[in-house]
């Protein structure tokens, strides 16, 4: 009888976030067949507004000089544009290669961060190279990203272009997408992320997450806040919540891309998606108690969801599988039934078909290949995810009883062949 | 002059109402045994051994409840000439031989309406039989109507000899070995009746039921009625067969009865198994009910101490063969008389009992029909467990059901001493139920011969003009021994199916009320009370919605699927003509 219960309450779980995700892709597929239409307006102005590119870097020397490259290559008049890299106390040759190029080019900047401002962590790198910024708008890339040369422009004309938006966020592509199996799930995952959770959410809600890279925000909100939260781990979950809390929206703009790359082995996927795990449940936590206070109602969709999916999804997932894996050793005379064997089988199905679709969005990912990685990806990357969940919400659990101090891990870069961008 | 008219209408309107008044009380005696409902006033004088109705006399309110509800029983000791006013039809029923008390000689003198007199005695009950001769005892074993030429086959049994005038008119005779040598059992005079046997059984009584109807005057229409029931239906049947059979019946449009017991008790554990536990079942019966079908509560449980449901008796204690007198887990010995200093410490005694039969009793009705109303099962009559109940307990059961529908127990000495009624009868000892007999027996899992010995029993049956032909089937025995039964009954001449709903019935819980109306039933109850008194229901209903909701879930999961791959395939065709 309390496994009968406890089978519904984790199938009404699961199936919420399904049904959640299907509207969601709707949504995205909806945004992808009119996205281009908000670009077309950028012919009508007439004048280029200053923007600030941050790239935080730490210990970052295998990838840099690609960013900095990138960033010289950006179709934007440079009289408008300053790159500052803030060399976040490196211990490698980070610091020399970005004074080389601030030596060359009189638009890119090095800021180097000395304890006691420094290894503070992304957010305490940006609210560092904040301070020397001047521009109208500050835009953000990680330091493993090669952004196309449109991909300021179309932010910057974005936010000019939309009043209301306080931070506007392009799309990321993955580098390093047919290095191996591991990146080729990563690849399906993020492009899936994109269109399902980013374009689908801001189609129906106006809403977006800034995803921490190739994103643009107004400098005036920036400042309104007083910079980035360093004690968050994902800043960006954060930083979004408090742009909603100001009034403002978060815009997905997919034609603004970027290139970044991503974790090639296990143990770094490991490491940077229990980061990302662990920064939402703070955000949950530091939020779900104070949903009053937050001005704009919107963000409690978003923190239902975060909420949602890190203890109810996967709580009900976790549930079921344990009472299926007791079933099979002790029988719990369950009442559900047939219904419980269509179920699993449409979940799958839904999964399956949503992230192909995602895909068939992008030209040229939805390949035979790329259609059986889906269907392998959801028996392995995707039950990874539980185990990440678990592991993510324990060290949380762990981190508050313990009153620890959060460290960052910071992501491990590779060295990548030289790509040439596909225009 | 205008206060004169006030006063004189005045006037007028209280003499009318002094007039309506008097007229209202003080009914016209002409009026009071004829036209008021014209339905007889029976008196039932009996001689038994210890002044106490036994089996027997409880038979013969059976036969008369037939034609009244207005049935009094007054023992030869106590009857006083004020018990005959307005008693239309007056029995006397002597049971043993014995000397009557002298009042007797005049106590019929102003008598004038219907007089039966049965058994020994009758040449004591002052002249009113003077037309017979009372000898000595006969045997007889068949039974012949001198009217129909019915005749009725019995075991030999001995009935007083008697010889009657010329005048008389014999209704019935019997006879030994088929020899020509008839012997009156019926015998009419005028509106004096004499029946000769001494006692009363189902398996002998049909002629003379046959006959009251002539003695009562009450000319019912020629018409067999019957029914058919599942029985023991409990959560743990399989409802497979059930609803077959179920089907079976609806296709012929013949309604039919379930007897259910909601809580299944397994022997040993004691492990309580409900209708939460089989929503296959609760979905069977409900579509029952919805159809041909009607709920009978079959008791709570069926069981009492640690017996199994559907073996053990419910409202009886078998071990001791008394009624229900002592919690389930401590042993019981009924005490008699001598154990007690004096009458009134033993009848205290005895009344602590049957309060406690009370509690019991009222307890497991309400819980039975609380936890059917629990799934939306409203049953529309009573049967108890292996149709033992004790007398009290039928009159407490009157209160909650106005239906009883099986066979009864005459005796609170002995829970074997049951029978059956040859048709529809309202007795007076069930208090105003009225009882719907079963007669035909039952399918037994073990006999191959099952059905044919069913059916030789509705030879008996056929001789009354309103009999009832009834007969149980247990659905886990599976539908085609079913199919078997019911070829053979649908070979019975015409026979007007019961259904209950059609009938105008009541339940009365504490917490539920049911009644029928122009076959529809109407349950009242209250919903906290029942369906939140435990956590099944509640968890039965969200196990329904989540079937439901799964379902609902699976399809529009599927719709989305199919979206999705409906987009994909258009943007595919849509980037080809790009790219081409």
């Amino acid at each position: 009888m309390i496994a009968d219960l406890l089978i519904y309450i984790s199938l009404f779980c699961i199936w919420l976030m399904l049904f959640y995700h299907a509207f969601l892709m709707f949504g995205g597929y909806f945004h992808s067949l009119k996205h281009h239409k908000f670009t077309q307006k950028f012919d009508k102005i007439e004048h280029y507004p200053k923007v600030s590119i941050l790239v935080p870097a730490h210990n970052e020397e295998v990838v840099i000089e690609d960013t900095i490259k990138a960033m010289i290559q950006l179709d934007y008049p440079k009289e408008h544009l300053e790159v500052i890299i803030i060399n976040d106390n490196s211990s490698d040759q980070t610091g020399s290669i970005i004074e080389q190029y601030a030596k060359d080019y009189s638009f890119i900047k090095a800021v180097h961060t000395r304890p006691p401002h420094a290894g503070k962590g992304k957010s305490g790198a940006l609210n560092q190279g904040l301070k020397q910024a001047t521009g109208e708008f500050i835009a953000v890339y990680d330091a493993d990203n090669t952004p196309e040369p449109d991909a300021i422009q179309m932010l910057a004309l974005g936010l000019m272009t939309d009043t209301k938006a306080g931070a506007i966020v392009g799309k990321f592509r993955v580098v390093n997408a047919n290095k191996n199996l591991l990146t080729r799930l990563i690849n399906i995952e993020t492009l899936t992320f994109q269109w399902l959770a980013q374009a689908g959410r801001w189609f129906w809600f106006k809403m977006t997450t800034i995803p921490g890279t190739n994103f643009a925000i107004r400098r005036s909100i920036l400042d309104q806040l007083g910079g980035w939260d360093e004690k968050a781990l994902t800043e960006d979950t954060e930083l979004s919540i408090r742009v909603y809390n100001l009034g403002y929206y978060i815009r997905f703009l997919p034609s603004a891309v970027t290139w970044e790359q991503e974790p090639e082995n296990f143990r770094v996927w490991w490491r940077q998606r229990t980061r990302w795990a662990r920064g939402n449940e703070y955000v949950i936590f530091k939020y779900l108690w104070q949903i009053h206070k937050l001005r704009n109602k919107k963000i409690v969709i978003d923190l239902y969801y975060f909420f949602f999916t890190y203890f109810l999804f996967f709580g009900g997932v976790i549930l079921s599988h344990f009472i299926f894996i007791v079933n099979l050793i002790h029988d719990l005379e369950l009442s559900i039934g047939n219904v419980s064997y269509a179920l699993l089988i449409t979940g799958f199905l839904l999964f399956v078909t949503e992230v192909c679709l995602a895909l068939c969005i992008e030209p040229k990912q939805l390949t035979m290949k790329n259609f059986l990685i889906v269907i392998f990806m959801y028996f392995t990357y995707s039950q990874l995810w539980i185990f990440l969940v678990v592991h993510a919400s324990w060290l949380e659990v762990k981190r508050i009883i313990l009153r620890q101090e959060i460290t960052w891990y910071k992501t491990q870069r590779f060295k990548q062949p030289v790509r040439r961008n596909p225009s | 002059m205008r206060n004169q008219g006030k006063n004189r209408r005045l006037l007028g309107k209280v003499i009318i109402v002094l007039a309506i008044m008097l007229m209202t009380s003080f009914p016209n005696p002409s009026h009071a045994t004829s036209s008021i409902d014209d339905k007889p006033k029976v008196l039932v004088i009996y001689t038994t051994e210890d002044g106490e109705i036994n089996e027997n006399q409880r038979y013969l309110d059976l036969l008369i409840g037939h034609f009244t509800t207005d049935i009094k029983f007054i023992s030869s000791e106590q009857v006083e000439k004020n018990d005959l006013i307005s008693v239309t039809h007056l029995f006397y029923y002597g049971q043993v031989a014995t000397k009557l008390p002298d009042k007797f000689i005049t106590l019929f003198d102003d008598y004038e309406g219907t007089f039966v007199a049965i058994g020994y005695n009758v040449e004591q009950l002052g002249d009113q039989f003077e037309f017979l001769d009372i000898k000595h005892e006969v045997t007889i074993d068949q039974l012949d109507d001198t009217t129909t030429h019915d005749s009725l086959a019995i075991s030999q049994t001995a009935i007083v000899e008697v010889e009657a005038s010329n005048k008389s008119e014999i209704l019935i005779h019997g006879q030994l070995n088929n020899n020509e040598n008839n012997h009156p059992v019926l015998i009419k005079q005028g509106n004096r009746y004499y029946y000769a046997f001494d006692t009363f059984d189902s398996r002998q009584v049909t002629l003379f039921a046959e006959a009251l109807h002539d003695i009562f005057q009450i000319d019912h229409e020629e018409k067999y009625v019957g029914y058919i029931r599942l029985e023991d239906v409990h959560p743990l049947v399989d409802p497979e067969p059930l609803k077959e059979i179920a089907n079976l019946l609806n296709e012929r449009n013949i309604p039919f009865m379930v007897a259910v017991i909601p809580i299944y008790t397994k022997q040993g554990t004691g492990e309580r198994i409900t209708f939460a536990d089989s929503p296959k079942l609760v979905k069977v019966l409900k579509h029952i009910q919805k159809t041909g079908g009607s709920i009978v509560l079959h008791g709570y449980t069926h069981q009492f101490r640690s017996s199994e449901t559907g073996e053990g008796f419910e409202f009886w204690d078998v071990e001791n063969n008394t009624p229900i007198y002592g919690p389930e887990d401590e042993p019981f010995t009924l005490k008699s008389e001598h154990d007690f200093s004096s009458k009134a410490e033993f009848e205290n005694y005895l009344n602590n009992l049957k309060e406690f039969e009370r509690t019991y009793t009222e307890t497991k009705i309400n819980k039975g029909l609380d936890e059917l109303a629990k799934y939306g099962l409203y049953p529309l009559a009573f049967e108890a467990p292996h149709y033992t109940m004790s007398q009290h307990g039928y009159e407490i059961l009157s209160k909650y059901f106005s239906t009883y529908v099986g066979q009864v127990q005459l005796s609170d000495q002995n829970w074997e001493i049951m029978d059956t009624a040859p048709y529809i009868t309202t007795p007076s000892f069930l208090h105003g139920m009225e009882l719907l007999p079963e007669t035909m027996g039952y399918v037994r899992p073990h006999d191959q011969q099952a059905v044919k010995k069913i059916i030789d029993r509705t030879e008996r049956i056929q001789l009354n003009r309103d009999g009832i032909f009834s007969v149980f089937y247990h659905p886990y025995l599976g539908s085609e021994r079913f199919e078997e039964l019911l070829a053979e009954i649908e070979k019975l001449p015409n026979i007007s199916w019961i259904d209950l709903k059609q009938m105008d019935v009541w339940v009365k819980g504490d917490h539920i009320e049911i009644h029928t109306n122009n076959g529809q039933i109407i349950a009242d109850y209250n919903h906290f009370k029942i369906v939140y008194s435990s956590l099944d229901a509640p968890l039965y209903y969200i196990g329904q919605f989540v079937q439901y909701a799964a379902w609902i879930m699976t399809y529009l999961g599927l719709a989305s699927i199919c979206a999705f791959v409906f987009f994909t395939i258009f943007l595919k065709l849509r980037n080809k003509q790009v790219e081409g």
